[in-house]
């Protein structure tokens, strides 16, 4: 089950919805685990299991060491084997195993931020199993995050409100959400469809940079639509979920890019991997080893063929490039800077789609048509689908907009706002059931 | 005119609508929406209303007034794409040459499927002019004319100047010849989502730029040979029986609109394997049911059967999986399989030396 699926939105997220808005506050987290869990299941009862073991493996381990608040070693040999427990099973379903259990990148990370912040005191370990059940498993940000940290939920997970105007805000981020991913993200997405029906021997070079834009259009919309529905069902049930995207191609760097982008995998990394690494303390040669290794581990952790590592270590050396001089440069050029992101993000983007490395080779070389021609190629496939498209490009760049956030912040509350979202709910429903979906993207990570 | 409101109205006006409209669902999933509800056993009822509305089928319809030419289910992995351009090939055109690919000429056995069908050639010959009479209708004659044996043509090689006066008409699958065989001679009247339902109100742009329905494109021009391909987004609707009275209703309509011409009725390409084994619908079984019927409409003197599985399955007999992406399509650079094909299937009734009509062997 997904937030697409007409069961989750009309039976079980309304039933829930009333069950714990009535129940007694101090049944709620018990009433959003059992929840979290039945959603779940619906991926499997092996995929269950295995999140429940997770669950009792780390509790097992933060109880250990909350029990010797003083003793070093015994709270490093538990944080050791917590961190062996949750590496290993993520890397064995990751890389030797035929199926991957739906969220597990995300859950197994958001157990480890609990792991380090209880082993660090940053945060004090969770009181219950329902405490550290609601914070790994809440079924909002249980398949693809946010990944929230520890000490950022902590305190909510023990003491929250949850109200109508919450409640009303929240339904209108999960609907925004919705119509990101299901009328943006989905339509362009056909046209990505299309470029790979074809065949990439096939496709002009017009198209294969329109095929670029629509993947990196549809990977923004689709992940950005799916975490504003988390977050806006978090809102809805009291948290305040960590943001995940803050504009991305609004960046004039791709170090910024990836500020905007996936925020909370970025802080997450940034926290539990690259200060720990030494960060930026000791001088500019260790600082860009340690951001290769980040961008390295960031691409190994998106998926197991070579394409991910070569997408990392690719924006790993940008973002290196930009911190020894290309940085400087571009902050005195804005308006290159821009054209810069816009021009090389899309590229890194279908290194990341492409796991076939000779087909990633073909699509290069259909970019960058310098060798040889392709082959069966329709030189004029692109003009007809320029024009069908381009409306969609545009609402995507309308909606992107600074002047979209002024709009959405002035008028939200309005009712013809709410006019409009209740009407982009019923067309997402038809288009949910009648049109052409995929699931997220970001399930299979 | 901004008018601020802190009351839950869009929480209200969501959850009020989602029961109005599951309730509306629910009492019209029993009546107007019945065939639809059993497509949909796990899914609320509101998905019904959906499908019915994308139909045209409202909840207040008093009586099931379903429209054929709207396919049920989309063919949901294959959206190449409603946003073809029209324009035919123009690049450069290479072609690959797959190893299994090598299309031999077709015989066809006298007695076998692709042989006259009696019934099936009445709905398919419906001139008034026809002499080659039916047994059926030579039984009812009291002073019937000598019966005279339809002349059996087969297939022959061809070059390409053989399609001058060919139309291909067709869904998505044939939009993919139009663009990526690299032959420009040939008419295309071919619109992804094509159905035998609807395929003569379909709006096609013409070579001249202008936009015309089927229907009208036919009675204004005239061709020699048609190659109808068609049937797969239609395995979503209906049953084989429904489907084939459409596809022998199209078949006529066709024949009423280009006596002349000759009807190559082109078998349903299957789909890849892993597909057939997991889509309820468009699977090969199913494909290859409706085939099998196709196939015995043609007389192998004005109307042909071309399987072009004979040259795109594997040795599971499904689509070739190194031939496509989606499971569905062609890839671009394998279209030229069709154009090979159908070369080595050409019907040339005018010289005797390239392709020797037979007479039928056939005993009726």
């Amino acid at each position: 089950m997904d937030f697409l699926d007409l069961n989750f939105l009309f039976r079980f997220l309304p039933i829930f919805l009333l069950i714990y808005f009535f129940c007694p506050a101090r049944h709620r987290n018990k009433v959003l685990l059992a929840a979290s869990l039945l959603f779940y299941l619906f991926s499997g009862w092996g995929s269950a299991l295995l999140l429940i073991a997770s669950l009792l493996a780390n509790y097992c381990a933060v109880v250990m060491m909350a029990g010797r608040p003083r003793a070093l070693r015994w709270r490093r040999g538990w944080l050791g084997a917590a961190v062996l427990y949750n590496l290993g099973t993520l890397c064995y379903f990751k890389y030797a195993s035929s199926a991957l259990p739906p969220g597990i990148s995300f859950y197994t990370f958001t157990m480890l931020s609990m792991d380090i912040d209880v082993y660090l005191h940053k945060e004090r370990a969770p009181q219950s199993l329902t405490e550290l059940g609601v914070y790994g498993a809440m079924f909002p940000k249980l398949l693809s995050g946010p990944i929230a940290q520890f000490h950022d939920m902590a305190g909510q997970i023990r003491r929250r409100s949850v109200s109508l105007q919450k409640t009303e805000e929240g339904l209108s981020l999960m609907i925004a959400g919705l119509a990101f991913k299901v009328l943006l993200a989905d339509t362009v997405g056909i046209l990505w469809h299309d470029v790979q029906t074809i065949g990439f021997e096939s496709i002009s070079t017009p198209l294969a940079w329109m095929g670029a834009a629509a993947y990196s259009v549809q990977l923004l919309f689709d992940f950005q639509g799916y975490s504003l529905m988390a977050i806006g069902l978090g809102t809805m049930l009291g948290f305040q979920l960590p943001k995940n995207f803050d504009h991305p191609y609004r960046a004039g760097s791709i170090s910024e890019y990836y500020r905007r982008w996936h925020i909370s995998l970025g802080h997450w990394f940034r926290d539990y991997l690259y200060i720990p690494l030494g960060g930026n303390r000791g001088g500019l040669g260790r600082t860009c080893l340690n951001l290769l290794i980040v961008w390295a581990v960031t691409g190994i952790w998106h998926g197991s063929t070579a394409n991910f590592l070569l997408w990392g270590l690719a924006l790993g050396l940008f973002i290196v490039l930009e911190k020894c001089f290309l940085g400087r440069f571009l902050e005195r050029h804005r308006a290159l800077s821009h054209l810069y992101v816009w021009f090389l993000i899309p590229l890194t983007w279908i290194i990341f789609a492409i796991t076939d490395l000779n087909d990633l080779g073909i699509y290069f070389s259909r970019l960058f048509p310098f060798w040889g021609e392709g082959t069966a190629v329709n030189a004029a496939d692109w003009i007809q689908r320029g024009r069908a498209y381009l409306p969609f490009f545009l609402g995507a760049a309308a909606v992107s907009c600074p002047l979209a956030d002024r709009l959405w912040e002035k008028y939200h509350d309005t009712l013809w706002a709410k006019a409009l979202l209740l009407l982009l709910f019923w067309v997402c429903i038809y288009q949910i059931v009648n049109g052409l979906h995929n699931p997220f993207r970001y399930l299979s990570f | 005119m901004k008018r601020r409101t802190h009351s839950p109205i869009l929480l209200t006006s969501v959850f009020a609508s989602m029961l109005l409209v599951s309730a509306a669902s629910t009492v019209s999933a029993r009546g107007i929406y019945q065939e639809y509800s059993a497509e949909n056993p796990s899914q609320p009822a509101v998905a019904v209303l959906m499908q019915g509305l994308s139909h045209r089928v409202y909840p207040w319809d008093c009586a099931p007034d379903r429209e054929p030419e709207l396919t049920r289910l989309a063919l949901a992995d294959g959206p190449l794409s409603a946003l073809y351009p029209a324009d035919v090939l123009s690049g450069p055109h290479g072609s690959p040459n797959p190893g299994s690919a090598a299309p031999e000429a077709h015989e066809p056995d006298a007695s076998g499927s692709a042989g006259i069908n009696t019934t099936a050639d009445e709905s398919a010959q419906p001139h008034p002019t026809d002499t080659e009479g039916s047994p059926d209708q030579a039984a009812s004659d009291p002073a019937p004319p000598a019966p005279q044996e339809p002349i059996q043509y087969q297939f022959t090689e061809v070059t390409q100047d053989y399609f001058d006066d060919a139309l291909i008409i067709g869904d998505s699958r044939a939009v993919g010849i139009q663009l990526y065989s690299g032959w420009d001679n040939i008419t295309y009247y071919a619109e992804s989502g094509m159905t035998v339902y609807n395929m003569f109100k379909r709006k096609i742009t013409l070579k001249d730029g202008t936009e015309s329905t089927i229907e009208d494109a036919l009675r204004e021009n005239s061709f020699g040979k048609i190659y109808l391909e068609i049937g797969i987004n239609e395995m979503g609707t209906g049953t084989v029986d429904s489907f084939m009275e459409a596809y022998e209703d199209a078949v006529s309509h066709l024949r009423e609109l280009q006596p002349d011409a000759d009807i190559f009725l082109c078998g349903i390409m299957y789909v890849r394997k892993s597909k057939s084994d997991s889509d309820p619908i468009f699977n090969n079984p199913g494909i290859r049911e409706r085939n099998d019927r196709i196939a015995q409409l043609a007389d192998q003197n004005s109307i042909f059967y071309l399987d072009i599985n004979e040259v795109t399955s594997d040795e599971t007999g499904s689509l070739n999986p190194d031939y496509t992406w989606d499971e569905v399509h062609l890839l671009g650079k394998y279209n030229v399989i069709w154009t090979q094909y159908l070369s080595c299937h050409g019907i040339c009734k005018t010289s005797p030396e390239q392709g020797a009509p037979q007479q039928a062997a056939q005993e009726q």
